[in-house]
């Protein structure tokens, strides 16, 4: 799996497996650039240019993660805080690498299928390595 | 109320069929034609025994074609472990196969 | 030979129920789920098959056949339509 040497293996790999839209890396980013700022669905969707919808998709999928964390107090804001260090410096890799490449790295998540049928068909693999 | 459930059983085949047809067409996985075909027949099958005069007399034509489609599932499980032609169809372009970062 | 027939359909009904049910543990993928348990669907219909035709020929089980494999595709259908992504 070697990705054109720009895009590191690594970053690549963490793309494909993590981000499923240019929406969502964009909120990543965003909520990155301001750490302690809680934001709410509807400030968000417009900073995105994106529906409240769609939205809602886009950071209920990054808590499931561990990129953001949900503050549930009162109407819901979310908050960038990765679950751990290396999720972190993951995640600076990858903010660096899409603000230096940025067609590159939109296509590579572009390239992503719509759906995880193929799964299906992994599942009846006899081996463990899939 | 048994023709009801056996016109229901061979549609809702079909129905599958198509669906897998679908995967293997996004997919490019073989698998999934397979499967496919397999459920289509099966489709087909209970639809030919809902016609017969008496569904539940146990011919053993339909029962052999039921096991021609499981055959048929075992045989995408064999392809599917035995290498890497489970691809009947070119992958999808990735960023792999672009050069340079410059789109095509 | 009709045993065999029976037979080679249970147990390969079985078997994919049972990798089905083993991604799904894995995974977590819901379509796994539903195809494991569209696929035990296949297996009890097969054997009740065997049962009804070798074992009990004085009992009539056709119905009880074919609800159990409209219960089958009715699962694997709901999973393929609400789970597939």
């Amino acid at each position: 799996m070697s990705y054109n040497n720009i895009i590191p293996e690594e970053v690549a790999r963490f793309i494909l497996h993590h981000i499923d839209s240019v929406a969502q890396m964009e909120a990543i980013l965003l909520l990155r650039s301001n750490p302690v700022k809680e934001w709410s669905v509807e400030e968000l969707a417009k900073r995105l240019y994106i529906s409240e919808e769609q939205t809602e998709g886009v950071v209920s999928s990054l808590c499931a993660r561990g990129i953001f964390v949900a503050i549930l107090t009162g109407p819901p804001r979310y908050r960038y805080e990765p679950a751990s260090k290396e999720l972190d410096e993951m995640i600076e890799r990858v903010a660096e690498v899409y603000s230096k490449h940025l067609v590159p790295v939109t296509n590579l998540i572009h390239s992503k299928p719509a759906t995880r049928v193929q799964e299906f068909a992994d599942a009846f693999k006899l081996r463990k390595d899939k | 109320m048994d023709l009801v459930l056996l016109g229901a059983i061979a549609m809702a085949s079909l129905v599958a069929g198509l669906f897998f047809l679908r995967f293997w067409k996004d997919t490019g996985d073989r698998f999934f034609l397979y499967f496919s075909i397999s459920f289509f027949v099966e489709g087909l099958n209970r639809f030919a025994l809902a016609l017969t005069s008496d569904p539940n007399e146990g011919r053993p034509l339909f029962y052999f074609i039921r096991f021609l489609s499981f055959l048929l599932i075992l045989v995408a499980i064999i392809h599917k472990n035995l290498g890497k032609s489970a691809r009947a169809k070119p992958p999808v372009e990735t960023v792999a196969t672009r050069r340079g970062g410059m789109v095509k | 030979m009709a045993l065999f027939a029976y037979s080679l359909c249970t147990a390969a009904a079985l078997f994919c129920a049972a990798l089905l049910i083993r991604g799904y543990t894995r995974s977590g993928y819901r379509l796994l789920l539903w195809g494991g348990l569209c696929f035990l669907g296949l297996t009890a219909n097969n054997a009740l098959v065997a049962i009804d035709r070798l074992l009990v020929p004085d009992i009539n089980l056709f119905t009880w056949r074919l609800v159990v494999a409209f219960l089958a595709m009715v699962v694997l259908l709901y999973g393929i339509i609400w789970d597939r992504g």
